[in-house]
């Protein structure tokens, strides 16, 4: 019974112990949280010295880039004149002034009464175009003589309208390669857009 | 203006990299905007600006090189140019893009093009930390500042001023900038920041006024987010100097969501704890306490939730606190052991990689359940996101990744190539062209006999039934005309077309390049995704140690709890028996 009674009066002690040195130190540790290093200082001092050796890749791979942009200038000098030989070759690109009257939406193509390419704009490319850049919309080949491409736009015109036009133009595919350009260019005057074929 | 103007007072010092995120951020804003509405007369320069308004750098350095291969760009070959340098610098080739201005500082190239090099020569070095030479580059522009770079030029020459703690210097610059400008609230917040750093409290302080000012005018998310920072910045500086009724004042105004919202509900609750408002803490704790286990606010504010109801006397639900905030580190440290599984997968770096832009963007990722295993990921890699290090190895990893698929495209062309060439180098002989028009004319012949039959006996049938047969015999006149208009073209052929040998040569030349580059690409993406597995695990073995660290936390509350319960317990039995304590 006695050795009960003292096993239950340090048990008391212990915990009335506990209890103090508990309660002095959860708010400190809670409150400083932020200056304990929680990292194993090896592991970190590893992922480091990882991160460095990243620095000593960086030159590789900048020239490993540099390459395969060359590469893929090579490829595609090489494909064209495998495919599409200068003297069969025929580009259409597409081109947008201000685009101020007209969102385009999308464009579809016919050569020689065939329907040969349509693309449909995200917004990237519609301010793509609308900042000065120019798509190559198709490449094919052609017989020399005359031929006839027809473009079929859609998209919102003044207002917020559905607005779908069509142009068309004859040309005399030459010796050389043919570039065409499909323009759409805003009309001030008239406050309205207007599209244009042209050869160059 | 002019440059003088704004870089006289730079004394070209070394600087620290504060604030470097914020100015990479800037960094690639600005650069995705130096060509304004060009003037396009090349159609190949027109087709490299349609890629590269669409950040695609790499079509667009290739259009370049293709254009300049070909002679392509004859009027706009200067803009084209310093766009290359443009493009390679954001495309990660900072040493190619050095050559390619220092080209275009010779003195046969128009001036403002050389002032353009200039500037964006100074960029560079900025962009790699050699804040000096940016300083020297920008004081080298001649005559006045080219109008298309002249805002980033008063934005780059204020980032420079800033690092070098020309404080009023910058100051006169910002005036520059216009008032519209997105640079704007980034200038002032790193303004305000290094004057923090050099002591000038009081004019960090106005300028982080300054920031939340733009975030009501212009109450665009990102300038909601820096609005959101300097409030907390104003906040750590008000409790810095014990004013705890302000530094609450400005947090009660941090948003409730975002990424930065975390550290202001933590920062208010402790706030509130200072000012004894335990009831105005408690709000601001549960909150917390609904979010991602993975965040180390989350993580604190169990802890305290559980140590706050103490206090207030609230055992039940002060135990109940810390047997959920237990069950939620197990639940915590379990998923960072399913993080390690994930990052150890095969595809995951190029998945986490590739989809990392649209993962980060969720704003209230961590209010929402993870369902792919890469976004199980992301949670735990937001502060390593923010390291300069790490990110340059994860926009390393992507251009790589790209880079490979790039290489396996031209692979499958490959294949393509040589069908092609093979089938080439098989195909028709002279004989066989001869062979093939003598059959062809046989026919022809002989289908005009059998036609010239029919056209006879529909004479013979009655007028109406003649006018049936009219426009069926008219097509097939035509189909003639168009036989005899292609066998023309046959007949003018003396020889068949031969791919030539040096064209075969050449694409198996290109052809080996392609597998020689995929081998090294291979190489190099295993090099950067070891690289990027270590500093993920050490990433996670930091989350682990915390959670573990916050799990002991409140199991000692837990404990301490039950003591004092079973203290209380025996007490009252002593009371009763009345036996001494």
């Amino acid at each position: 019974m006695a050795l009960s009674q003292d096993k239950k009066l340090l048990w008391t002690y212990l915990s009335v112990f506990t209890l103090i040195i508990l309660s002095l130190t959860v708010e400190q540790a809670l409150a400083a949280n932020n200056s304990i290093n929680f990292a194993q200082d090896a592991k970190q001092k590893g992922a480091q010295a990882a991160l460095q050796t990243v620095k000593k890749l960086s030159k590789e791979i900048q020239q490993l880039k540099s390459e395969v942009v060359d590469l893929n200038k090579d490829l595609r000098l090489m494909e064209e004149e495998l495919l599409f030989p200068t003297s069969t070759q025929a580009t259409v690109f597409v081109s947008l002034d201000i685009g101020q009257f007209f969102t385009l939406e999308s464009i579809k193509l016919k050569l020689d009464d065939k329907q040969v390419a349509s693309h449909l704009y995200s917004e990237k490319q519609r301010q793509a175009l609308a900042r000065g850049g120019i798509q190559r919309l198709h490449m094919t080949n052609l017989n020399q003589g005359k031929h006839t491409m027809s473009a079929f736009f859609t998209g919102l015109g003044p207002n917020g309208r559905p607005y779908k036009r069509a142009s068309e133009i004859s040309f005399t595919k030459g010796k050389g390669s043919q570039y065409i350009e499909l323009s759409v260019v805003d009309d001030l005057d008239k406050q309205e857009p207007t599209f244009v074929i042209k050869q160059w | 203006m002019t440059p003088s103007n704004l870089m006289n007072n730079m004394a070209f010092k070394h600087m620290q990299t504060a604030c470097a995120y914020c100015v990479v951020v800037c960094a690639l804003l600005f650069s995705a905007s130096h060509v304004n509405a060009a003037k396009v007369k090349d159609l190949k320069y027109g087709g490299i600006l349609f890629d590269y308004y669409q950040q695609d750098y790499f079509q667009a350095l290739v259009g370049y090189e293709y254009a300049k291969a070909t002679n392509e760009l004859e009027h706009n070959a200067e803009e084209a140019r310093l766009l290359q340098g443009g493009m390679t610098l954001s495309y990660g080739l900072p040493d190619e893009a050095q050559r390619i201005f220092k080209e275009l500082l010779d003195e046969k190239v128009p001036q403002e093009s050389r002032n353009k090099a200039w500037f964006y020569l100074a960029k560079l070095y900025y962009q790699k930390g050699e804040v000096f030479n940016a300083a020297k580059n920008l004081s080298r522009i001649q005559g006045s500042v080219p109008k298309d770079v002249a805002e980033e030029f008063n934005y780059l020459a204020t980032l420079i001023n800033i690092k070098n703690q020309h404080f009023d210097a910058a100051v006169s610059a910002l005036k520059f900038v216009g008032k519209n400008s997105v640079y704007e609230p980034y200038l002032v917040f790193n303004l305000a920041i290094s004057q923090l750093n050099s002591g000038q409290e009081e004019a960090c302080r106005e300028n982080l006024l300054k920031v939340i000012e733009f975030g009501k005018q212009r109450p665009e998310e990102e300038f909601l987010v820096l609005a959101d920072r300097a409030k907390q910045a104003l906040a750590h500086l008000s409790v810095q100097n014990n004013n705890l009724i302000e530094a609450w004042g400005f947090l009660q105004n941090v948003r409730t969501t975002g990424l930065y919202s975390n550290r202001a509900l933590l920062s208010y609750g402790w706030t509130a704890i200072k000012l004894k408002q335990f009831n105005q803490a408690i709000p601001a704790l549960k909150a917390l306490n609904k979010r991602s286990i993975s965040i180390p606010e989350v993580q604190e504010a169990k802890v305290l939730l559980g140590h706050l109801y103490e206090q207030k006397g609230a055992t039940r639900t002060a135990l109940k606190q810390y047997l959920l905030a237990e069950k939620s580190f197990k639940e915590g440290v379990d998923s960072i052991s399913h993080a390690r599984k994930v990052i150890a997968g095969q595809r995951i770096p190029e998945e986490f990689v590739v989809n990392l832009e649209a993962m980060m963007d969720e704003t209230d990722w961590y209010g929402s359940e993870p369902s792919i295993d890469y976004t199980k990921l992301t949670p735990f890699l937001v502060e390593l996101m923010s390291s300069n290090p790490f990110h340059s190895v994860i926009k390393e990893l992507r251009d790589l990744y790209a880079i490979r698929n790039n290489l396996k495209y031209w692979s499958r062309q490959a294949l393509e190539h040589q069908l092609i060439i093979k089938h080439r180098q098989q195909g028709l002989t002279s004989k066989i062209i001869q062979g093939f028009i003598a059959k062809t004319e046989r026919k022809q012949e002989m289908f005009e006999n059998e036609i010239s039959d029919l056209r006879l006996h529909t004479m013979t049938l009655e007028v109406e039934e003649q006018d049936r047969f009219a426009s069926i015999i008219e097509s097939t006149d035509k189909s003639f005309e168009f036989l005899d208009d292609k066998l023309t073209k046959v007949k003018a052929i003396k020889e068949p077309f031969r791919q030539s040998e040096k064209n075969v040569r050449w694409a198996k030349k290109l052809h080996n390049r392609i597998r020689k580059k995929l081998v090294n690409t291979n190489k190099l993406i295993k090099k950067l995704e070891h690289v990027m597995r270590i500093v993920v695990n050490a990433e996670l073995d930091n989350h682990e140690e915390r959670m573990r660290y916050y799990w002991a936390q409140a199991r000692l509350g837990k404990a301490r709890l039950y003591d004092r319960t079973l203290n209380n317990i025996e007490n009252e039995q002593m009371k009763k028996t009345g036996a001494r304590p």
